[in-house]
């Protein structure tokens, strides 16, 4: 196979060229803008942006795959018959407010990023909170297990179990993401300037907290 | 190389027009039912139309390319706005009148009211035959049950011998019926999923396990007045499907059984 | 931004070492585990390379099976199996896999003046995620593996119906056991594949865009990239969820898809009550449908794109076809229930589901009628790509209007499940579409490999397999038209039996041998043209977009540092006073005027009614285009030598 790594000819058609940095790429829907600042910043502030547009569009196929089991459980249990509802357990009110709070101390710690102890207290504590909500979650399925509430023992309580558990897989991932900023934080890598990391995190955790709240809503109300 | 696409798209023409035009048989089969004369209809419009755009189509290709080799530089042309927005407004307004034209014929098979007096007829599929589960004289069809079914002793069915309602039932592998007599047959399935395909009467439904999807027809006959009943066909493979032919035609030859192959 | 920032700004260029990323040394580094999207999107073809062959000769084998049934060649099992096998390997390795994974990563970000795809590490996951599915799905055909009665794979066809999908015992052998679930779980690899991978198209594409590419200037491939990278976004996830509840089913006992008192393998089935199989249907085609779009897309766009090139002339209708690729996308998610119109759903659904399909055919025509603008009063090259571009329309005009039959409830009682859906949707994916890959694979190989291909070998090829595919798919709407089911493996009813209907049978069969045939050529041509081909210059076939600007094959971060700036729109070929009948996207602001005058930094207008079309830069920051690549040495002074046609 030919090498593809090749030093550069001169090009054969003229070209305007920009050098690096210069370049402000198109931004969003506003077209090609044109750059400014220092080259680094200006590197920084690409990837800031990329990482952003990249996370709020990850949000789309999220939500399609929670809307597609949405979907399915209002016709599944609309065909009646073997529909029996299900009541959610007491526990769950607690963990939605177990990760309501885990969301409003992640905010508390975005607008700390300048105070570097406040700021990792308050990212310890989202994540904390986090795994407060799984284990909260871990103890509500358990509980209904042994009410005998099992996937498979009726569609009902099959389209509880795929719902809360594909949601706590997400918010694992979610999980995962808070204690590896908290680790950032403590190791002093999140700053005004440098708040990728935390910004990324944050858009996805308020968004499977805001999820969790229509899932919520949807298997307590519509049964 | 101009010659040869123009020969090309020609040839495309000659080939997906010919056939059709040289052998009508091809267009469609003949039908026996008085909604199938509709949508034979609806097909034969739909054919003039996209018949004429593909050769419209493919003449304009070929006229484009061979002028091309007329010229000696390309006229610098970016676009014409109103020229699009009539193209899409005319085949907009194209598509869905064509599309309305053929409502009223679904209406009559799915959305009117189905006839009054009519003969009702379980279609019932299963790997890989398809059973006619007729009412009798009573005009009542019995209940029927999965736990009952048993291939063996016949009752493919899974019919109650202790209901009354099914004692005077018919089960058949083929459908036998009268003609100028409003049927309907509901369609349902005992497995899986299957495909009722009957070209003649200008009937296809899937048949799906748990649901009962009723389809009402009437045949006509043209020239063959003289029948009472006819045949549709029999169970002869994986699937009930059949076609009118006139040599089909026998008074009233109901179960003409031919050799199914046991289910694989 | 004032001047002096600016003249701060180029004195800092100047002064800091340009950064590149550092050419990876090494096979496995530069060639396996490659995070250059140039890498990747090769072995996104190679794989569907492989796949589409493995495709043809399953394809082959049952189309014999169908012309000579007699011989014996396939059990009625042994065939669904092999159908469906050939239709999950066409539909997903290689239709969604080539023109996007492989075409799109390759050139999407040359052609946006990007140095790679935004995550170049996700795509690299995306690429070995298709990879593992491709693999898992393979082996659908060895985990039945049985010494009496071995069926090659699952028997549910490439959209999976339930109850087959699920209950084992429905299908024969062990087909409904391992390979239905290797089917179920290559199929949810896939689908995380795609998911990253649009992610990464989408950003790149809004994101990484050079100085002066506005959306408006984005060559149509880039367009149809883009989209199709959002229809994925959004319908890649539905069917994700659609077979973890497939899999839940078929193992763990739940019933979403599966209805109570079956009756399969001669005992009841107890397991499942009161499931929906219409549900299943409903996800599977919710991204069914926008999945045709995504394996369509590319091919318009590139469609296009060959068309202006080879055509030399603008685009017709630029914006027009912008806004029909929309139209298309957004639509695409509002007609899946036409695959449902005799599935027993609401016949009131299916009334509303029609009407919107057959709107959905216009974008459809608005298409082919800007293609027919196009080549209206144009000088044609028939360099290969245009071939294909050409056929592509054919093919895509012919298989477009069996859509508008069965687009019609009404008409679609009777075609519904027969050939003519079969011949409709081979025609318009598994022709067209292929021809779209066809065409990127001549049109890009000398960028891709640094070699032309053998253009006598790929005139035989696209001749050849044109006339093979239309030998095969028109007698397909014949039989069809004739009331021939399809999933039968053979003449199983005397009314199929008629001379004619065989006959048709042979000739398809034999258009597939020839096709198959011809395709050989093809891999010759590819293989002999990529050691020996003759050295390809940088722009071969005298194109406008980026790709062309840069050497053949491009360097390790494709600009080699510098990264371009556009000053014009894709399609500006045959520009009156131009000084060649093409104008790059990276030529000076000014080549218009170039021979009389001296100040090349002073922006003008390409040419009045392109720059009342397209949005143009402001002044200030052409001219900034200017200083730069003043600095950079790059020479903004146009000149005549460029040309370098073959
Ligand atoms: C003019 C626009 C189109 C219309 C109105 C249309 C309409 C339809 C309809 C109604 C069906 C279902 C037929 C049935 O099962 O009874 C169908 C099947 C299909 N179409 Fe199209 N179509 C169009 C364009 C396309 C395009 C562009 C593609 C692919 C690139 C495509 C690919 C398919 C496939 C793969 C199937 C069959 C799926 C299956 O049952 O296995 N169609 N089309
Ligand atoms: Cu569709």
């Amino acid at each position: 196979m030919p090498d593809a790594a090749q030093t550069l000819d001169a090009p054969a058609i003229p070209l305007t060229y920009a050098r690096k940095g210069g370049e402000g790429g198109g931004r969003g829907f506003g077209g090609g803008g044109d750059g400014d600042g220092d080259a680094g910043d200006e590197r920084r502030r690409r990837n800031h942006r990329a990482a952003m547009t990249a996370i709020w569009f990850t949000l789309a196929p999220v939500s399609m795959f929670f809307m597609a089991f949405a979907s399915a459980y209002v016709v599944r249990e609309s065909l009646g018959g073997d529909w029996q509802p299900l009541v959610l357990p007491p526990l769950m009110w607690v963990n939605t407010a177990i990760l309501l709070g885990s969301s409003a101390a992640l905010e508390l710690a975005r607008r700390r990023l300048d105070d570097a102890q406040g700021l990792q207290r308050w990212l310890f504590a989202a994540t904390l909170l986090g795994v407060g909500f799984l284990a909260g979650q871990t103890v509500a399925w358990m509980g209904l297990a042994a009410r005998g509430v099992y996937l498979a023992s009726n569609p009902s309580h099959s389209f509880f179990y795929v719902i809360t558990v594909a949601h706590a897989l997400h918010l694992l991932i979610g999980v995962v993401a808070l204690g590896y900023v908290t680790w950032l934080g403590a190791r002093g890598r999140v700053s005004p300037a440098r708040r990728t990391a935390v910004d990324v995190t944050a858009v996805y955790w308020h968004f499977m907290d805001g999820l969790w709240i229509f899932l919520f809503l949807l298997l307590s109300v519509w049964r | 190389m101009a010659l040869l696409f123009v020969l090309l798209f020609a040839a495309v023409i000659l080939w997906s027009v010919v056939p059709i035009i040289l052998d009508p048989n091809t267009i469609l089969p003949e039908t026996i039912s008085v909604h199938g004369h509709l949508i034979d209809k609806q097909v034969v419009d739909t054919l003039w139309i996209t018949g004429v755009i593909l050769i419209v189509a493919h003449l304009g290709l070929m006229y484009t390319i061979w002028k091309s080799t007329k010229r000696d530089k390309a006229e610098y042309l970016e676009g014409n706005n109103r020229l699009e927005i009539t193209w899409t407004v005319l085949t907009g307004i194209l598509f869905v009148a064509l599309n309305l034209l053929g409502q009223p014929v679904w209406a009559k098979m799915h959305l009117e009211a189905k006839p009054k007096d009519a003969i009702h007829i379980d279609v019932i599929a299963k790997q890989f035959s398809w059973m006619f589960h007729y009412p009798g004289p009573d005009g009542k069809r019995g209940a029927r049950a999965a736990n009952r079914i048993n291939d063996a002793t016949g009752n493919s069915l899974g019919l109650d011998e202790a209901d009354e309602e099914s004692w005077d039932d018919v089960v058949s592998t083929s459908l036998v019926v009268p003609v100028d007599t409003d049927i309907v047959v509901h369609i349902t399935s005992r497995d899986v999923l299957h495909a009722l395909a009957c070209p003649a009467l200008r009937i296809k439904q899937d048949a799906v396990p748990g649901l009962s999807v009723p389809i009402p027809f009437r045949v006509v006959l043209n020239q063959q007045d003289w029948q009472k009943f006819i045949s549709l066909g029999g169970s002869e493979a994986t699937e009930w499907l059949m076609k009118y032919d006139a040599e089909h035609f026998q008074k009233k030859d109901a179960t003409k059984e031919e050799s199914a192959p046991a289910a694989k | 931004m004032s001047d002096s920032a600016h003249a701060a700004e180029a004195h800092t260029e100047t002064a800091h070492a340009v950064h590149r990323h550092p050419a990876p040394t090494g096979f496995i580094a530069k060639y396996v585990f490659s995070v250059d999207h140039k890498v990747i999107g090769k072995q996104y073809w190679f794989l569907a390379l492989f796949a589409s062959f493995m495709g043809m000769a399953l394809s082959l084998w049952f189309r014999w099976h169908l012309a000579y049934p007699e011989q014996g060649l396939l059990t009625p099992e042994g065939y669904l199996a092999i159908l469906t096998m050939h239709g999950t390997i066409m539909v997903f390795m290689v239709l969604t896999t080539a023109p996007q994974g492989g075409f799109g990563n390759y050139a999407l970000p040359i052609q946006i003046g990007a140095e790679d795809m935004a995550f170049p590490r996700l795509n690299m996951l995306s690429f070995w995620l298709t990879l593992l599915s491709l693999i898992i799905l393979l082996a659908a055909f060895f985990v039945g593996y049985d010494a009496k009665n071995w069926v090659p794979g699952p028997g549910s066809g490439w959209t999976g119906y339930a109850p087959l999908s699920v209950v084992e015992k429905a299908q024969a052998g062990k087909s409904g056991a391992w390979p239905q679930t290797m089917w179920v779980l290559s199929i949810a690899v896939f689908c995380l594949a795609s998911l990253i991978a649009s992610i990464n198209f989408i950003v790149t594409t809004l994101d990484l865009r050079c100085k002066g590419m506005t959306l408006m200037r984005m060559p149509l491939t880039v367009w149809a990239w883009f989209v199709t990278a959002i229809i994925s976004l959004l319908a890649f996830g539905v069917l994700l969820a659609g077979g973890l509840l497939l899999l839940l089913d078929r193992h763990l006992g739940t019933s979403f898809f599966v209805p109570g008192n079956l009756f399969i393998d001669n005992r009841v089935v107890t397991e499942h009550t009161g499931g929906s199989p219409l549900l299943w249907q409903h996800l599977f085609w919710f991204f069914g449908h926008p999945e045709v779009y995504i394996a369509i897309l590319p091919g318009m766009g590139l469609a296009s794109h060959l068309l202006a090139n080879f055509a030399r002339k603008p685009i017709f209708g630029y914006a027009a076809m912008v806004y029909a690729i929309f139209a298309i996308a957004l639509l695409g998610f509002f007609v899946w229930g036409h695959h449902m119109f005799q599935s027993g759903m609401h016949p009131m659904t299916a009334v509303v589901f029609s009407v919107l399909t057959m709107i959905i055919g216009v974008p459809s025509a608005i298409k082919t009628f800007n293609w027919l603008g196009t080549l209206w009063n144009s000088k044609i090259r028939f360099d290969s790509p245009m071939l294909y571009a050409l056929g592509f329309v054919s093919l895509f005009v012919t298989g477009g209007l069996g859509g508008i039959f069965l687009g019609q409830n009404a008409a679609d009682v009777y075609f519904h499940d027969t050939y003519f859906v079969v011949g409709h949707f081979h025609m318009i994916m598994g022709v067209a579409a292929i021809f779209g890959i066809f065409a990127g694979s001549v049109y890009w190989f000398p960028k891709m490999f640094g070699r032309m291909m053998n253009e006598r070998m790929s005139q035989i090829h696209f001749f050849a397999t044109f006339i093979g595919v239309y030998l095969i798919f028109v007698p397909m709407h014949f039989v069809g038209l004739d009331g021939h089911p399809r999933r039968y493996a053979g003449f199983e009813f005397a009314f199929l039996k008629t001379p004619e209907m065989i006959a048709w049978h042979k000739v398809m069969t034999h258009g597939a041998i020839m096709t198959a045939v011809a395709q050989l050529v093809l891999l010759v041509n590819i293989f002999y043209s990529l050691f020996n081909g003759p050295k390809a210059p940088a722009n071969p076939w005298e194109a406008t977009s980026l790709e062309w600007g840069i050497p053949s094959p491009p360097p390790h971060d494709n600009f080699a540092g510098v990264i371009p700036v556009v000053n014009h729109g894709p399609y500006e070929y045959s520009v009156p006073g131009a000084p060649r009948d093409f104008i790059m996207q990276t030529d000076a602001p000014d080549i218009l005027r170039h021979s009389s005058s001296q100040t090349a930094h002073i922006p003008v207008p390409t040419n009045t009614s392109a720059s009342e079309k397209f949005p143009t830069l402001p002044p200030e920051s052409s001219s900034d285009a200017g200083g730069s690549s003043g600095a950079a040495g790059g020479g903004s002074a146009p000149s005549d030598s460029g040309s370098t046609h073959a």
